[in-house]
């Protein structure tokens, strides 16, 4: 059935994208001079239209099974490759589009009063927007090199607001390093994109798609795309062995780190594997190597979570850990539960890294855990807030990520992937550890608070803490778009888009049943009992954190250097890289390419100079020359032809 | 006599009647010269717009000495752009030197005229006209500003030099007429493809080669380049860079590939020498100027290196793709290179006196005027061919023809001239950003309306073509392959 569009999509879907891009460009324009501390206000105001346009946009959509396909006009033509400037607007990418705009919206507002007072306020509110641009351009193109481009822009602002304190090294280097690590990345997704054009011949979505269902590829073929892909996916959400950046991510501003580093930027490969879903599905080895990777990655950056003393870091891996639930469940088919809980994710964890920031501000930039404690009375709505995003992300009931992490466990379990089941679970009990560990640490018993920063102690601006209650009440009652579950608005919302992939596995999954309920009980029970474990550590007996680390010394000496893996990268790729390079740079580079590029600059000089000469600014000496050259010209043609 | 359809050059009529009464209105006149110049930019887009709603049209008029075509039209536009950017630039500028007066339009407007003659001309004499009309206008030109000494020796020289390489061109036909006895380019063509002289054939390509190489400046025919550029005025040097060149490749495409077609593989070889000598001469002089209008100067004419190189390819390979990219890279040349020249407008208006062109003018200028530091780096980004600029879609799609045209050696070469560009281009933002100015300036007045009018034109079509080059890219193949079913 074709369903008829409304004409204005035409323009309203254009248009989500390119308020921001307009609020960007007038911002980074006039800022400086002109618009100054009132540069909130555009950017606010464009994102606010930009969620208004997407509901209109989701109302429209809800009501057809395909998407809205849109093209303004032929990008870049060279040869065969047509690419085309277009959107695409399906049930997937409004979802995407809806959280985004509205998360986003909530993260400007709260910005306008962390960044308050910020030299560099007007430059924050416009790679805000630009950003923002870059990753509507992500999820609503209609082809793969839209998607690269937003990309790679999302990756550039990401570098640019990491390193927004560029005078601090640190930042620098955590740019630098969130830069490097993606580049490997997106070299595969590259080659992927290219692969996949070399074999379809298109890029456009509808096509390939279609192409992969009607033709297929070979399955060596649609591996080596689909792992290429997940190459890309896993530099951008920070899967090992690529997630170190993330971590390091969090020297940007806070507010960065709850917009891109938690809600949305990262969340991106895990639209890229949904939105490629049935090229995925096409190659069991892919869905195995993307399964794997994301439930090691749950488990192992869960169980450094534990030792962080770093509020924000703490948040970082818990990301990690979360974004590897996704890919558990996208390893699995559970297409939507996957996409379920990069939503649900969205608003708490943006909650709780706002509730963060909330908390460095109000102790004047303390970031260490150790220097907190007792501020339950001191910031209540923070408490709360804070409180409300730690049950969430514990996965306690009722809250959001309750419905969508116990699906992932559910489906999992169902499918008969037991030990993927088991480690999820093992993960959901060290995640509710560790989130409660932060929450007992930083709010209750006395406080450690260095009086300095104690005497300050303020509850933040409205402006920030009415983003925290809308997140709060959100992280709430979120999961309820995923009730009863698996047959919730939001399941059959996206039923259509992945049901060719749905096919292709012969997925049916079965009705919710007795089963379930048992699963539901368990895993909130394994939660509820890690947020036992973390009062009796952290509350009661509060020497006990002391006497396990020192029973497990090895163990809690790896955890707490994040299994060594920064070390054991400067070992192996970066100690290589840089000998090579200098080996490279003394042999190579300084006795020949240096040798090369000075002779030929010098060459240039000197040749330059000596000609200068014959310019003399003499019109007999001008003509002179012009009839030498046509005498030479003849000359040649006369001696061509054998005169 | 039957009257003839004036509908195939109604543009050019346009064009004339402003001119016209740009010198009736001129002398009621007194300082206030607003008229003038309203009524050649009203001339100038009115010319654009005809041509425009002739699009799509084909025919031949006045016993096929003219054809109005999607050919003849796209370069039609491109002159009424880069004529109003001139336009666009000049009060001021001329206000500030005392030389506001109405000739200066009617003369601009009749070089046009020239050149768009040129471009839609299909007879030896329609087009040695259109030349003539064009050179004349321009050596008027470039003495306008006769009470100074650089102005008057850049026209002497121009017009000494000009007719030098007029004569030759004029040669070159007379032969060829001897030959055919025709003048019509499609007759002339195929007696010429039917006939035997073939040496005689190969010298008057040459002869002709070697005018219309001076028009558009490929060494050694370049020397009055820099001279005439310097003096000019600078609007007018602007122009000189892009408008004569652009009507210059128009009949270099048309002559060689219509009139000459018999002796092509002769052509490629002069082209492709020819085009490894410019490239060579212009970026090495550019290498040592130490004034920003010299440079931009020699730089012009590397363009006309990398333009030549297409030609090769062209005849080489007969494939549409080079023929498409030397129209599409005139296109994002006209954008970039008037922007430049605009920038430099804007400083000397500013200050008349101190202001000298040289890179150490420049110095501070990120500090004194950001935004003409930022269009001239991003006119200077386009020049060098980075991504997302005109000057890189240009080089992108004309290299890729040489390429195709199994030119890969010249192709690398045109990259590696490319190259070494980057220095001259970027040495100048190195010097407006990194170098504080030793003298202060006083910033004077802000910047003119209509002359930021024409910086934002040319800064939006060097975006425009960098970022969506779609849209002109089927402009050149639609104009290219009109042309060739000529």
């Amino acid at each position: 059935m074709e369903h008829e569009f409304a004409s204005y999509m035409n323009w309203i879907v254009p248009l989500i994208p390119a308020l921001p891009l307009t609020a960007f460009l007038v911002t980074i324009l006039f800022g400086k001079w002109y618009i100054k501390e009132q540069a909130h206000w555009l950017p606010i105001l464009a994102m606010a239209a930009a969620f208004v346009l997407s509901l209109l946009v989701w109302w429209e959509v809800r009501q057809a099974d395909e998407g809205f396909y849109v093209e303004l006009f032929t990008w870049i033509p060279v040869g065969d490759l047509q690419v085309p400037l277009a959107f695409y607007a399906d049930r997937l990418s409004t979802a995407m589009i809806m959280m985004v705009t509205g998360v986003s919206t909530l993260i400007f507002i709260y910005s306008k009063g962390y960044m308050h007072g910020d030299p560099g306020y007007y430059r924050f509110f416009s790679y805000l927007s630009l950003f923002a641009f870059s990753m509507l351009v992500l999820v609503l193109g209609a082809n793969y090199v839209m998607l690269f481009f937003g990309w790679e822009a999302v990756g550039l602002c990401s570098y640019y607001l990491i390193g927004f304190y560029y005078h601090k090294t640190s930042a620098a280097a955590a740019g630098k390093k969130a830069f490097i690590t993606n580049r490997v990345g997106d070299f595969g997704f590259s080659l992927g994109i290219f692969l996949l054009f070399v074999t379809f011949g298109t890029l456009t979505y509808t096509e390939v798609f279609e192409a992969v269902e009607l033709e297929g590829a070979g399955t060596a073929t649609m591996t080596a795309i689909a792992l290429l892909l997940f190459t890309g996916a896993m530099g951008k959400s920070a899967q090992f062995p690529l997630h170190v950046w993330l971590p390091d991510a969090m020297e940007g501003p806070t507010p960065v780190s709850a917009l891109i580093h938690a809600a949305t930027m990262v969340t991106a490969g895990v639209y890229m594997v949904a939105r490629s879903s049935v090229i995925f599905a096409s190659s069991e080895t892919a869905m195995l190597v993307v399964a794997g990777v994301g439930a090691f990655t749950a488990i192992f950056a869960a169980s450094i979570g534990i030792a962080q003393t770093d509020i924000k870091r703490v948040m970082a891996y818990s990301t990690v850990s979360q974004l590897g639930y996704m890919f558990m469940a996208l390893g699995v088919g559970a297409w939507i539960p996957a996409i379920f809980h990069l939503i649900t994710h969205a608003f708490f964890k943006a909650l709780l890294f706002l509730g963060s920031g909330s908390v460095i501000h109000a102790l004047s930039g303390e970031q260490d855990m150790r220097r907190m404690g007792g501020l339950r009375s001191r910031i209540p709505y923070t408490y709360w807030a804070l409180l409300a995003g730690a049950i969430a992300l514990s996965g306690i009931f009722p809250f959001a990520g309750f419905w969508s992490k116990d699906e992932i466990l559910g489906i999992a379990f169902k499918d008969g992937a037991y030990i993927i089941w088991a480690i999820g679970l093992v993960a959901a009990f060290i995640t509710a550890f560790y989130t409660f560990r932060l929450i007992f640490m930083t709010f209750w018993n006395e406080s450690r608070m260095e009086p300095e920063v104690e005497h300050h102690v303020h509850e933040s601006p409205w402006s920030m803490t009415v983003p925290l209650m809308v997140l709060g009440g959100l992280s709430l009652v979120g999961g309820f778009l995923g009730f009863p579950p698996e047959a919730g608005v939001f399941h059959h919302f996206l039923e259509p888009v992945f049901e060719p992939a749905n096919e292709i596995l012969g997925i049916h999954h079965e009705p919710f049943g007795g089963i379930d309920l048992t699963l539901m009980i368990v895993s909130v029970a394994v939660a509820v009992s890690g947020v036992v474990l973390a009062y009796f550590f952290y509350v009661r007996q509060r020497d006990l954190p002391e006497k396990a680390g020192a029973a497990a010394q090895p163990l809690y000496k790896a955890i707490y250097n994040k299994w060594y893996i920064d070390e054991i990268y400067d070992a192996t790729v970066v100690r290589l890289v840089i000998d090579g390079s200098r080996f490279l740079w003394r042999s190579f580079d300084a006795a020949v390419i240096d040798g090369i590029v000075n002779g030929v600059g010098k060459l240039w000089e000197v040749s330059g100079a000596a000609v200068r000469p014959a310019q003399t600014g003499k019109v007999q000496n001008y003509a002179g020359v012009m009839f030498a050259g046509v005498f030479v010209l003849l000359s040649a043609v006369i001696i061509a032809y054998g005169l | 006599m039957p009257t003839p359809d004036v509908t195939p050059i109604i543009p050019e009529l346009i064009l004339m009647v402003a001119a016209c009464l740009v010198l009736v209105v001129e002398p009621f006149l007194k300082l206030d010269k607003t008229a003038v110049v309203a009524i050649a930019l009203t001339g100038l887009l009115a010319y654009g717009a005809a041509a425009f709603a002739l699009l799509g049209q084909d025919m031949a008029g006045f016993n096929d000495m003219v054809v109005i075509n999607d050919y003849a039209i796209f370069f039609k536009v491109l002159f009424a752009a880069a004529g109003v950017m001139t336009v666009l630039m000049s009060p001021r500028y001329l206000e500030a030197h005392d030389r506001h007066l109405g000739e200066y339009y009617a003369l601009l407007l009749f070089a046009i005229l020239g050149m768009s003659v040129l471009a839609a001309a299909r007879d030896l004499m329609a087009f040695y006209v259109g030349l003539e009309l064009m050179a004349v206008s321009s050596y008027l030109l470039a003495g306008f500003f006769r009470y100074q000494l650089r102005s008057n020796e850049a026209a002497l020289k121009y017009f000494l030099t000009g007719s030098f390489a007029s004569a030759i061109t004029l040669y070159g036909i007379s032969m060829v007429y001897g030959f055919t006895g025709a003048t019509n380019y499609a007759v002339v063509g195929t007696a010429l493809a039917g006939g035997e002289n073939t040496l005689a054939v190969a010298f008057a390509t040459a002869l002709v080669f070697a005018g219309l190489g001076f028009k558009v400046s490929v060494a050694p025919f370049h020397m009055w380049t820099p001279d005439v550029y310097e003096g000019a005025p600078t609007p007018i040097a602007g122009f000189f860079s892009v408008g004569p060149k652009a009507a210059g490749f128009a009949a270099i495409l048309m002559m060689f590939l219509a009139v000459f077609e018999a002796s092509v593989d002769t052509w490629t070889v002069i082209f492709i020498a020819f085009s490894i000598f410019t490239m060579l001469v212009g970026n090495l002089f550019a290498l040592v100027q130490r004034n920003v209008k010299r440079m931009l100067a020699y730089s012009s004419i590397a363009h006309v290196g990398y333009l030549l190189a297409g030609m090769g390819a062209l005849g080489r390979s007969g494939d549409l793709l080079a023929g498409e990219a030397i129209l599409l890279y005139l296109a994002a040349y006209t954008f970039m290179n008037m922007g430049a020249f605009g920038v430099l407008v804007y400083l000397k208006t500013q200050q008349p006196v101190t202001f000298d062109y040289t890179l150490d003018d420049m110095a501070g200028l990120a500090r004194r005027s950001p935004w003409a530091a930022i269009l001239m780096s991003l006119f200077m980004f386009s020049l060098t061919g980075i991504p997302g600029t005109a000057g890189f879609i240009g080089k992108f799609y004309l290299f890729n023809a040489v390429v195709r045209a199994d030119l890969v050696w010249l192709a690398a070469i045109a990259v590696i001239f490319s190259a070494v560009s980057a220095y001259y281009y970027l040495r100048v933002m190195i010097y407006m950003f990194f170098r504080e100015s030793e003298e202060e300036f006083v910033v004077g007045e802000s910047i003119s309306g209509p002359l930021a009018a024409s910086l934002g034109l040319a800064a939006a079509g060097v975006l425009f073509i960098g970022l969506v080059p779609a849209r002109l890219v089927d402009a050149s193949v639609g104009a290219f392959q009109n042309f060739l079913g000529l």
